[in-house]
């Protein structure tokens, strides 16, 4: 196992003179994907348990369906029972999955009804919400008088290639339909469900899993964990360019999202002693969709025949690093990048050595004194994207690169009231881009990775560059919303309860 | 030294990428769409081989081809597919 220590990575951290750019993880950030929000992967996270007692753990979370408001009734934010949402795993360097848990849904509609009239010609009418009782639901997993939606799941671990049949996690609890969890409802509101943060509590699972010690799983609607100032960066990143790196708003601070949530034993993930994993989530859909010009009601499976979906499953999301397919890659190639694999990565190689987003930063800030690294090709973000840092996250048997997140299992955890959210660049060699967790602020990581930080370590046999090739890669860029491990809870599932669609105020 | 670990560098780069395909060859000809009414299934996909344009698939033979697919197969590249269809909205109704 290789050491680490953290005065060396603390040579990263550098000074205090802001610059705001940045961007949204994958929130809608490719053309075809904003028509299918319910297969839209947001972010990702990858990271050694923190919560005590679980260091001995890997913490997995999927993010899908962005910019949710807790209001969007009636229907809110199932999860679509015709996709397949994936995690996948390599842990021998070769940019193909040797292991993918693979989610699938199922939502039954209950058709609740009422009989409405007088007492003899009375007609029998469904109800057009998902709630129907007060405090009907929660806290417990099974209370749920008078929800209308039931949304279930299973959750199967495939291994090697992802089209291999998988075996099923269990309940570890047993009982009639161990391979079968509940997906709480989403937050609706405290009249209907008058202690949310419990009901989803109910919905925590352990787990067994196929080959490997028992581990955690939790699927349901939380706060959505990203900070960004999305809208003006946007436009042309019109927003205070020398501000302080807390200065800004938030401006997803009021969305929810859903989670696909697990936590796997550090020894069911890795292979070959090789401490390093590298992984990232998919989202697939079947190919084909006819539209049903005549939909009804299909009390057998509990759904509307709206529409008819087969064929082979196509891959229309994918999400490792966070920003990727955001920033790095040309809008003509985003739809591209969501339906490609690590091992093909090569063809947006381009987009990695001869990045726009720094030219774009300097034509825009060049008052400022910015200035885009001058490495051609730039081997420091080829490093951070594509292969893993040398004497960090590479692997030990890198044969292929591939964008993906990469983790080091052997770095010891920091608990959450020491880590920095600058990560490795703040000197906690446990944050991001060694994995990623919840309150790394992973927009200025990115920016100063883009601008040459790693330049200035002046380590060329890592990062292929000198600090001369990167004459602004000390400023300390940043979009001014700022985010922190104490954002977060320090138990699984991390993530904080989702706001609630009422009250609202 | 900086050139040096940059050809180096590309070199890797290039290593490693032996193990991706080169671009797919074109389909192989479709099957031949079912008699009048409700389509026929479609033929098998054809070999990989030469270049050159597929003949049009009616649209229903698609889709129930897709219907028979298991879930594990690969989707097929529909780039060089020419869909056909009726503006028949009653089209699928024995499938819904």
């Amino acid at each position: 196992m290789r050491s680490f220590t953290r005065s060396r990575w603390a040579a990263l951290a550098i000074g205090a003179l802001p610059l705001a750019v940045a961007v949204a993880s994958s929130h809608r950030e490719a053309p075809f994907i904003t028509e299918h929000p319910k297969v839209d992967g947001t972010d990702f996270y990858m990271f050694r348990s923190y919560e005590s007692g679980r260091s001995g753990y890997v913490t997995l979370i999927a993010n899908y369906l962005p910019l949710q408001d807790a209001y969007g009734g009636p229907n809110y934010f199932t999860l679509d029972q015709d996709a397949v949402y994936d995690i996948h795993v390599d842990n021998d360097g070769d940019a193909r999955e040797d292991m993918t848990f693979r989610f699938r849904f199922k939502n039954e509609l209950k058709d609740l009804s009422l009989s409405i009239g007088p007492m003899g010609s009375q007609r029998t009418v469904p109800v057009p919400l998902v709630t129907t009782v007060p405090g009907g639901i929660g806290p417990g997993a099974l209370d749920r008088n008078g929800l209308n939606v039931i949304e279930t799941y299973t959750v199967e671990l495939i291994r090697g290639d992802r089209r291999n049949e998988g075996r099923p996690l269990a309940n570890s609890a047993g009982g009639m339909s161990p391979t079968t969890f509940t997906k709480p409802v989403d937050n609706v509101g405290t009249k209907s469900i008058a202690d949310y943060a419990a009901y989803a509590a109910n919905h925590v699972y352990n787990v067994t899993i196929p080959g490997c010690q028992p581990g955690k799983l939790f699927v349901g609607q939380r706060k959505d964990p990203f900070s960004v100032n999305l809208g003006e960066v946007f436009d042309l990143v019109n927003t205070n360019a020398v501000g302080p790196p807390n200065g800004e708003r938030n401006i997803i601070d009021d969305k929810n999202v859903t989670s696909l949530i697990l936590e796997v034993p550090t020894a069911c993930l890795t292979a070959n002693g090789d401490p390093v994993i590298g992984a990232w989530t998919t989202a697939s859909l079947p190919q084909v969709k006819v539209l049903n010009p005549a939909p009804r009601f299909d009390a057998d499976h509990g759904r509307t025949n709206a529409s008819l979906e087969v064929g082979a499953l196509t891959q229309v999301s994918r999400l490792g690093n966070p920003l990727v397919n955001e920033v790095v890659i040309g809008l003509r190639d985003k739809d591209r990048f969501n339906a490609s694999r690590p091992v093909h990565d090569p063809q947006f190689l381009s987009y990695v050595t001869n990045p726009a987003l720094p030219e774009l930063l300097e034509a825009l800030f060049g008052n400022l004194g910015v200035r885009a690294p001058n490495n051609f090709p730039r081997n420091d973000l080829v490093a951070v994207f594509l292969t893993g840092i040398p004497g960090l996250t590479k692997p030990a048997m890198l044969s292929a690169p591939g964008e993906m997140l990469r983790l080091n299992t052997g770095v010891a955890t920091t608990p959450a009231g020491s880590q920095s959210n600058l990560g490795v660049l703040g000197g906690d060699v446990a944050g991001f881009p060694n994995g990623r967790r919840p309150g790394d602020d992973v927009v200025d990581i990115e920016l100063r990775a883009a601008m040459g930080v790693l330049c200035t370590l002046n380590d060329p046999t890592k990062f292929g560059c000198v600090p001369a090739d990167a004459p602004a890669g000390s400023l300390p860029y940043t979009d001014g919303a700022t985010v922190g491990a104490g954002d977060f809870d320090t138990t699984f599932p991390y993530l904080k309860t989702p706001l609630g669609g009422s009250p609202s105020n | 030294m900086k050139r040096s670990i940059l050809l180096l560098g590309a070199a890797l780069w290039l290593a490693a990428c032996d193990g991706d395909p080169g671009a797919m060859g074109t389909m192989g000809a479709a099957g031949t769409p079912g008699a009048t009414g409700s389509a026929g299934p479609q033929g098998p996909v054809g070999p990989q081989g030469a270049s050159g344009m597929a003949p049009p698939i009616e649209l229903g033979a698609f889709v129930r081809s897709g219907m028979n697919e298991p879930w594990y197969a690969a989707p097929r590249d529909v780039n060089a597919l020419d869909l056909i269809s009726t503006d028949n909205p009653n089209e699928f109704d024995d499938l819904f």
